[in-house]
């Protein structure tokens, strides 16, 4: 395991002196929600340093097919260039500035021809000509013009990039992660995209996922599910700054028709859509799994079905984007592809039954963090066994995430950097 | 263009038949109404405008054009009901000030004499507790229409969303 994924010992303690008596490794000091100065060292000591998801080699099926993404401020091309393999480039003409790739998706099968002054680049980033090229002389022989390349790998389908050319290789830097992703996506494709504003910190949505002691009351529907249910379930560490949460499918149907009889006033007949019964196989899970620092994946844990990913990226010190991609399995008929892509984000996206109030959460703390010389500083104490596993309502996981978070991001959280 | 979504693009096909104007405005006062009744938060009448076996959906502009990947897809009253119980309480984002504007509404003939389609426009401002107005939604309703009874109501609503990036609350009625 590289040194970069490693919590250092003696990091934890920036967090140390702190309001509430605890440990410096269980508290969020809030200031890492509004300060921009914090934000720009988060963009290039882990969006620059850190593998980042950036699509699905099934959104990228012929050749030609592109699509961007933004990456610590950098505009990224992801391409199926003309041997059939994946190519990462910067997406920006190197002759004045202007971005190649105008699109988040589209195909270029013959290359990018920058709009501004026709210079042209192939499917890799390369340069291949430039209109009255004769005018430069031999000028234009005396340094590279391609789009620079971005360091790219792809895991189970997933194709990543990182602009750290020192980054360690991806299958290490996702360690016990992997194997999960593999079930996840390694046999499956990609349904759409959907991407949403947040109006909050991009952590706090990460924080989100790999938080499962708010559902029950953040999400008026899973309190009324787990109403009379002894709630199992396992939060972990997966160490590098991942984690997983699984817990199998509980509820009480008939709790959530009450509530929506005593907030509507009518009675509903037949089960309500909304639900997923327990499945009559106990060890099935449900699964989330965050990747550090900004990917999350749902499924359940055999991989069976389909599921989502999201990733989330800053826009501001107090705005993000998610973007959310659907899954389904490749060789599922007709008829289940129709259910998946009608039903899967019933729950989720900013229009979702369950995300909704997630979105409204981010922006319930960014205002509340209008007091944060007063409330200095967040409690993240739940589980306190040792080791790096808990109940599924614990914080192993939002612990695994700050571990990470403060190793990359070193002496830019001391006071007053 | 997925093939269960085909039967929106009647703006691109020959008009089959002509609806006649007594069907237009019963129709053009029904889109109206379910517009009304969602910037009212009448919730409970808004969906008293659906048959029972109804379908309302939403969907991005993207996704409509990629594969057919909806935002949700509520089936028959028993899901329109859940919708809106999560519209009145079940979700805890606060219910703003919405404000539809529909138009460009174009009809065609269905199948039998008691089913219309129609294809319109809306825009949809939304206002939030102290903060100003805001454009929050615009797009594409594609409605099917039935009619029972003498009553039409909606069969189907597809809502097409334009934007590709949503605004954080995209909980209101649409």
């Amino acid at each position: 395991m590289s040194d970069v994924l490693t919590p250092k010992a003696g990091l934890n303690d920036v967090w140390g002196d702190n309001d509430l008596g605890l440990d410096g490794s269980r508290v969020i000091d809030r200031r890492i929600y509004v300060d921009p100065a914090i934000l720009a060292a988060e963009q290039e000591k882990i969006f620059a340093r850190t593998w980042q998801w950036v699509a699905h080699e099934s959104e990228l099926p012929e050749l030609g097919d592109y699509i961007t993404a933004s990456v610590a401020g950098r505009s990224i091309v992801v391409s199926r260039s003309d041997e059939g393999k994946i190519a990462a480039f910067l997406n920006v003409c190197t002759h004045r500035g202007a971005i190649l790739a105008p699109h988040p998706r589209g195909n270029a099968p013959d290359g990018f021809v920058c709009f501004y002054h026709g210079w042209c680049f192939d499917t890799h980033g390369k340069f291949t000509a430039a209109p009255l090229a004769a005018a430069y002389g031999e000028n234009l022989t005396k340094a590279s013009y391609d789009a620079p390349p971005v360091r790219h790998d792809i895991y189970a389908g997933n194709v990543f990039v990182s602009l750290d050319p020192n980054v360690p290789p991806l299958a290490e830097f996702l360690g016990a992660a992997g194997p999960s992703i593999e079930k996840y996506t390694g046999r499956h494709v990609a349904l759409g995209r959907v991407r949403w504003l947040l109006k909050g910190n991009w952590k706090l949505w990460h924080e989100n996922f790999r938080d499962n002691y708010h559902p029950m009351y953040t999400h008026a529907a899973i309190g009324a599910n787990y109403q009379g249910v002894k709630i199992q379930g396992r939060n972990e560490d997966l160490t590098g700054g991942h984690s997983l949460m699984a817990f199998p499918f509980q509820g009480n149907p008939d709790s959530r028709k009450i509530l929506m009889r005593n907030i509507t006033g009518k009675t509903v007949e037949g089960p309500v859509s909304a639900h997923r019964p327990p499945a009559p196989n106990p060890d099935v899970r449900h699964n989330i799994m965050a990747i550090f620092p900004n990917l999350d994946f749902q499924f359940q844990n055999s991989g069976d079905g389909g599921g989502f990913i999201q990733t989330v990226r800053p826009t501001g010190v107090d705005t993000a984007i998610v973007e959310l991609v659907a899954f389904g399995e490749a060789n599922e008929t007709p008829e289940v592809r129709a259910q998946r892509l009608n039903t899967t984000l019933d729950g989720q996206t900013a229009a979702g039954k369950i995300s909704g109030d997630d979105n409204e959460a981010a922006r319930r703390c960014n205002v509340g963090f209008g007091a944060m010389r007063e409330v200095r500083w967040s409690n993240m104490d739940r589980g306190q066994d040792d080791g790096r596993f808990g109940g599924k309502n614990d914080e192993y996981s939002l612990r695994s995430f700050y571990d990470a978070y403060k190793d990359y991001m070193g002496d830019s959280l001391a006071v007053g950097a | 263009m997925p093939a269960n979504l085909a039967e929106i693009a009647i703006a691109d096909a020959p008009v089959s038949a002509s609806v006649d104007i007594e069907t237009e405005r019963a129709l053009t006062a029904l889109i109206y109404r379910a517009a009304r009744l969602a910037d009212e938060r009448k919730y409970l009448d808004w969906m008293e405008l659906f048959t029972e076996g109804a379908e309302y959906s939403a969907i991005t502009l993207e996704n409509l054009t990629y594969k057919g990947l909806r935002l949700f897809r509520d089936v028959g009253k028993t899901a329109l009901y859940e919708r809106v119980a999560w519209l009145m309480g079940m979700w805890q984002v606060p219910r703003a000030k919405t404000l539809h504007m529909v138009s460009n509404i174009e009809f065609e003939a269905g199948e039998t004499p008691n089913s219309v389609k129609a294809i319109s426009n809306f825009l949809m401002t939304r206002t939030a507790d102290l903060e100003h107005t805001v454009l929050h939604a615009a797009g594409r309703y594609a409605d099917r229409f039935e009619r029972e009874g003498g009553q039409w109501r909606f069969a189907d609503r597809l809502v097409i969303v334009d934007s590709n990036l949503l605004p954080p609350e995209f909980t209101e009625l649409l």
